[in-house]
């Protein structure tokens, strides 16, 4: 709690932090209604017949009476809102239906794969943050010289590589040249490091130059100013005066990066061979396999927003002043 | 921004490291202008440049190294790097002029219609917009492709969807504070229609600013594409593509990493003259932007 805060700034004026937890926690379900429901009438407007599909993908010849037989038992001759509510109602029992590609329950196989890609992001995510915070403190520490120069060079660089020619080149170099580096598939610590690399370049280069910008603008506030005239050195100044408040959107940016990482997985685990969710996704694109295309969106929704729930939660608990409940002056000389 | 402004701000060594630092932008900027214009005039001049087909089979002459008549060789089917490289430009160019004709419509519309209509109108499309502006583009292009099949026409439709926010809330301001400029109460006054005013008054300034803001997401959605095309989720494989040249060659890349190289490296110079072209723009609509949002 800020010490500027008046004594009637009681601490009834900031939602707790279970209360803010449980209320977002309560918009998911909705959440995840409005997409099924959204992704299930654009699949079945969309052009292409399930029932030929799946025919095809099974290797039976689409016979006027096998079409009719498939409908029957995908239950694609019943209404559209019939079918949704028959959909909804074994979702809701953790049964998405099997896949027309594999045959096997659509969900226990996502969730044989979503552990490979949720390490990697992971991992990706670990290293955007450690590095972006170096390059941007580097950066910002010096602006407008050489270090500052250098990094928005690479960081400039960063954001206007592909990541899977980066991966590629990786390869090249690391794993074909040198021999450092398995070329691919997924195991110990150096499996991870070139498709971590590859994939978290990007937000890297992002969130560096975004560090630097902030860090120079908290460097030029007032309580800066007067935390210099005091006398406090330079690396004193940076700790405890001007990184908590520079850091602050860095936090609010790797809710993105997060969505980022994801997708630079996907990419990235056709390159390694990576037993991730990213080719099994991409197969059932392809393919057209419905339940798998149902289940995967639902999946990364889930993901994606309990990974931005995690990051508000974390930045409620460091910045009480995001959950607020009254509109008041900002605690802190935060003005310049 | 004024000089006067500047150098009452900052002692005279940052005033000059400054103008010295804009000195380079527009020299960076020119650079990616004229990267720019070799890569539309290569797409656009690429049948007469090359004397081959880019599609043309030719086994006999697979995996040739660079020579006189191939210059950067040519692929496991023989066919010619450089010629699939600049056909690959037409159309990488052709996606994203497509994504962009398209998120100009959909934040035109979204945006005047917020702008103009207001009240809850203007509160429900714009937190719509906020949700777009949230979401994780590849992501969110990845299941849209899921849902419309593959194909370059989904790239399109799920690149523009998931970038046209932005450009809607930039549409509703600017909307917003020409609607309060006198020439318009004045046109209002008149007794000029909604429309009228909107077609007369505001269309033409913000198509322009529309114009060159788009500028600054191009990079991005160029690697938008390519990745997409990377997994296969474009073009139909004979077709010259950037993203599907790699992917073709991924299997070739102990023995002819050259093309894997190429291509990469096309998607690279382009995606980086955009940057450049929209850090130029950046910096010079950086008060106008500022001023808008605040």
């Amino acid at each position: 709690m800020s010490e500027a805060a008046s004594p009637a700034l009681t601490r009834r004026r900031f939602e707790p932090l279970w209360r803010l937890a449980g209320r977002r926690l309560a918009l998911i379900p909705l959440l995840m209604l409005i997409v099924s429901l959204a992704m299930f009438v654009l699949l079945h407007l969309g052009r292409g017949d399930p029932a030929l599909d799946y025919l095809r993908l099974s290797g039976i010849a689409p016979s006027e009476q096998a079409v009719a037989t498939v409908r029957h038992q995908l239950g694609l001759d019943l209404p559209l809102w019939q079918q949704y509510g028959q959909w909804l109602w074994n979702a809701l029992h953790l049964d998405f239906g099997t896949s027309y590609i594999t045959g096997r329950p659509v969900l226990a196989e996502l969730f044989n794969y979503l552990p490979a890609t949720l390490w990697l992001v992971a991992v990706a995510f670990c290293v955007t943050v450690i590095f972006s915070v170096l390059l941007g403190v580097i950066a910002g520490s010096y602006p407008e010289r050489l270090p500052d120069h250098l990094v928005r060079a690479v960081a400039f660089l960063g954001v206007s590589l592909p990541n899977f020619w980066l991966a590629f080149l990786m390869v090249l170099v690391f794993s074909i040249w040198l021999k450092w580096l398995p070329p691919m598939g997924y195991g110990g610590p150096s499996h991870f490091v070139l498709p971590a690399i590859a994939i978290s370049v990007m937000t890297i280069s992002i969130n560096a130059r975004l560090l630097r910008t902030s860090l120079v603008e908290v460097a030029g506030q007032r309580h800066v100013h007067y935390a210099r005239l005091r006398g406090l050195s330079p690396s004193r100044r940076l700790r405890a005066h001007i990184l908590p408040h520079a850091l602050l959107p860095l936090l609010t940016a790797s809710g993105m990066a997060i969505g980022e990482l994801i997708g630079g997985a996907f990419v990235i685990e056709n390159i390694f061979a990576w037993p991730g969710v990213g080719r099994f996704a991409v197969e059932a694109i392809h393919n057209r396999d419905f339940p798998v295309l149902m289940c995967f969106t639902l999946l990364m929704t889930l993901v994606y927003v309990l990974a931005n729930l995690g990051v508000d939660l974390v930045h409620a608990w460091i910045d009480p002043r995001v959950r607020r409940r009254t509109q008041g002056p900002a605690p802190g000389g935060e003005h310049a | 921004m004024s000089e006067a402004n500047v150098s009452e701000s900052s002692s005279s060594t940052s005033h000059k490291a400054w103008r010295l630092s804009l000195r380079c932008r527009t020299v960076t900027t020119l650079i990616g202008l004229m990267l720019v214009v070799v890569l539309v005039g290569v797409a656009l001049l690429a049948p007469v440049l090359s004397p081959y087909d880019p599609n043309a089979v030719d086994v006999a002459h697979r995996l040739s190294p660079m020579s006189a008549e191939h210059w950067l060789g040519t692929d496991g089917l023989g066919r010619d790097v450089l010629t699939r490289l600049m056909f690959g430009a037409r159309l990488s160019l052709g996606t994203v002029a497509a994504i962009l004709a398209l998120v100009f419509a959909i934040g035109l519309l979204i945006g005047s219609l917020a702008g103009l209509a207001g009240g809850r109108v203007d509160q429900y499309l714009m937190r719509g917009a906020d949700l777009f502006l949230t979401l994780p583009t590849f992501v969110t292009a990845m299941c849209l492709i899921g849902v419309l099949g593959p194909g370059m026409g989904s790239v399109i439709i799920a690149v523009a969807v998931t970038h046209w926010a932005w450009y809607a809330r930039v549409v509703r301001v600017l909307v917003m504070s020409i609607r309060e400029r006198d020439y318009v109460q004045a046109s209002i006054m008149c007794g000029a229609s909604r429309w009228a005013v909107f077609r007369h008054h505001m269309l033409p300034s913000i198509s322009a600013q529309m114009l060159i803001l788009l500028t600054l997401d191009l990079g991005h959605m160029m690697l938008h594409v390519a990745a997409l095309s990377f997994l296969g989720l474009g073009v139909s494989p004979p077709t010259a593509e950037w993203g599907v040249m790699i992917s073709d060659a991924r299997e070739l890349i102990w023995t002819q990493p050259g093309l894997i190289i190429w291509p990469g490296l096309a998607i690279f110079a382009s995606v980086t003259a955009f940057n450049l072209l929209s850090d130029g723009v950046r910096d010079r609509l950086d008060p106008a932007l500022k001023e808008m949002h605040g």
